[in-house]
């Protein structure tokens, strides 16, 4: 929170760098992409998806914008697949598999979400909550098995009669259920908890812009990663990942995008769980 | 009327003496006249002379003779005098006219019906015959063509006259349609729930059965019986055709292109595609196309990679249950929960956490 004493500038760290937001920004574009010529194909019975899709110029062409959409997300995936590789086989960094700085849950987001529960009830503290918190890593591996599981169903429906040499005929009925419901899920899950998690929390209302500046203020360390800042602080590397103050246009970029992106998420949100409830 | 020289001077001496005598012999000869008006007796009185015919310039003879009995039988003939479709020939002698060949004459005089009908003759105007017609085929039908022309009756007495009334041109369709399911409980048992060739195609606004519109409009056209609970319940047969049909990848795809109108869309498979279209049989006849150990020859009609195990991936136009399709029930059974709980388990969980940081204000 940025209730700073008036005129002193507050100092700001590194924590997502330019690698990660471009290929944020890339997973948002393609996701909203594909969320937005993914849904009227599957509600296609509703109305708003009929008006949606005559605007777009027609089935044949919301269908082609899914797929060119889903060919971005595949080249986001192997990108973050590739700066994986070569953090673990170049870098040496195998940290990234165990740890406090890891993406893989530790016992650790065990007791936290416990800690957590116990918080919301006024039992106990606030726990102190490390470099990703539990719902964050969530996060990730909610969309990480989504991407594979949405794509490569996909694929497999894109490629039907390539596919249909090997796979049995009764596969395709389950890919096309699990595409379409897998999709669902993950439409709902960011539009809605993804949101909710990184904008809408009352720390962070109306809008976090961390993802776009890559810059949190030493207060926001501090109050949202105690265990983080303080183990920055033992191993006296926070100087190290001092950074300047976002540049305003950045801000305001960021402000453009994110909400815009928030607006038609809920929109989307909307009109597919209307059409759901009606199915 | 023009009749060639001699047989025309012939017609203008005798008529009047002829006139003269028919009238006095009328009663005993034409017994079954006396429901047709005076007037139309009077035209009978030469046109009952069955030896009465027409030369025409190509050398074709058209007889000018009418059967009174066909005609009081027909539906015209408690109604219609002879002046209400012939209406240029209302004095005698009748006056000239000629005509290169009999098919000039018929068209010359078919159009006399729009007089009464003329919503019928309008939608004959967006028909493929008159299409084929206005591109100079004279051989495409008029309304006399199907109806007859004095002894016109109720078209669909009995319903399997509008499929005979057909198969006069149409042959070869005739012939599959005969041996199809419809055609056969039609024609062998005379069972009236069946389709004849009107019911699919309509009877004077008929389209071109070819264009991309007529293909996609065909489940609804199915639909018309197959979805009717009453009827299909005499045969045993499911109501659910279509609505399995539409949430298939091909009812969906067809819907969309239907939706959009999207001309030369012919990739998608519609109920003819798989069933057969005029050589329909039921799907229980071993020799349908439909049959389990023929369906991937069906399915390789525009899948040719298609293995045998393909066509698993076509439901049957069952819905999904414990009995069949198992698996899609329960994997469509698990999203249906799934979705909701994680949905609204994480939502609670940001409620919760909500309502913490305003408690603690």
């Amino acid at each position: 929170m940025a209730n700073h004493k008036s005129g002193e500038t507050p100092k700001y760290y590194l924590r997502i760098n330019l690698y990660h937001r471009l290929v944020h920004g890339l997973l948002m574009a393609s996701f909203l992409g594909l969320a937005a010529s993914g849904m009227p194909l599957r509600f296609s019975q509703s109305h708003w998806a009929a008006v949606a899709t005559n605007i777009i110029g027609g089935f044949e062409i919301v269908l082609f914008l899914h797929k060119s959409f889903a060919l971005l997300l595949t080249v986001c995936f192997l990108l973050h697949l590739g700066y994986l590789f070569r953090l673990v086989f170049i870098k040496g960094e195998i940290g990234i598999f165990w740890g406090p700085s890891s993406m893989v849950p530790q016992p650790k987001d065990l007791l936290d979400m416990f800690q957590h529960f116990r918080w919301f009830f006024g039992f106990g503290d606030k726990p102190k909550f490390g470099r990703f918190s539990y719902w964050e890593k969530f996060d990730y591996w909610a969309v990480f098995w989504g991407m594979a599981i949405i794509g490569t169903s996909g694929y497999v429906m894109w490629f039907a009669s390539f596919f249909g040499q090997f796979f049995p005929g009764w596969l395709f009925n389950i890919i096309l259920l699990i595409h379409a419901d897998e999709a669902l899920l993950a439409v709902w899950f960011i539009f809605t908890i993804h949101f909710f998690n990184s904008h809408l929390r009352p720390e962070k209302f109306p809008i976090d812009l961390v993802i776009f500046t890559g810059k949190v203020t030493d207060r926001e360390l501090q109050e949202e990663r105690p265990q983080e800042y303080e183990t920055l602080l033992e191993e006296k590397t926070l100087e190290q990942i001092q950074a300047d103050p976002p540049p305003i246009w950045l801000k305001n970029f960021g402000r453009i995008i994110g909400f815009s992106v928030v607006v038609t998420g809920f929109l989307l949100f909307g009109l597919t769980l209307l059409a759901f409830l009606r199915e | 009327m023009t009749m060639d020289a001699e047989k025309h001077r012939a017609v203008r001496w005798l008529a009047g003496p002829l006139v003269g005598a028919l009238f006095l012999l009328l009663p005993p000869i034409l017994p079954a006249a006396e429901s047709v008006s005076p007037e139309v007796q009077f035209c009978l009185s030469c046109h009952s002379n069955n030896t009465l015919e027409l030369v025409l310039k190509s050398g074709e003879k058209r007889s000018l003779y009418v059967d009174v009995d066909s005609f009081a039988r027909s539906v015209h003939g408690d109604k219609l005098r002879c002046t209400d479709c012939h209406g240029d020939i209302s004095t005698f002698p009748h006056p000239t006219r000629s005509f290169k060949n009999l098919r000039e004459f018929t068209l010359a005089y078919y159009e006399s019906c729009k007089t009464c009908h003329f919503d019928n003759y309008t939608k004959s105007l967006d028909s493929v015959h008159y299409s084929i017609l206005s591109k100079g085929n004279l051989r495409a039908p008029l309304c006399v063509d199907c109806h007859g022309a004095h002894d016109v009756a109720r078209p669909s007495v009995p319903k399997s006259r509008i499929s005979k009334t057909c198969s006069r041109c149409h042959q070869e369709v005739y012939r599959q349609y005969a041996g199809s399911v419809h055609g056969k409980v039609l024609l062998q048992n005379g069972n009236e729930d069946a389709p004849v060739c009107a019911d699919c195609h309509r009877s004077h606004d008929i389209v071109d059965p070819r264009t991309a519109s007529f293909r996609l409009r065909t489940p609804e056209l199915c639909a018309r019986c197959h979805t009717d609970e009453k009827l299909m319940k005499k045969y045993g047969l499911s109501t659910k055709v279509l609505q399995t049909y539409l949430r298939d990848f091909h009812g969906m795809t067809s819907s969309f292109h239907k939706r959009e109108q999207i001309a030369g869309s012919a990739i998608t498979a519609v109920c003819t595609d798989c069933h057969g279209v005029h050589d329909i049989l039921a799907v229980k006849d071993p020799r349908s196309a439909v049959m389990q150990v023929n369906l991937v020859k069906v399915c390789r009609k525009c899948h040719p990679n298609a293995t045998e195990n393909f066509p698993a991936a076509w439901l049957s136009h069952y819905e999904p249950s414990p009995d069949k399709a198992p698996l899609v029930y329960y994997v469509k059974l698990f999203y249906q929960i799934f979705i909701p709980f994680v949905i609204l388990g994480l939502l609670l969980q940001i409620l919760l956490h909500i309502w913490r940081v305003v408690v603690n204000r």
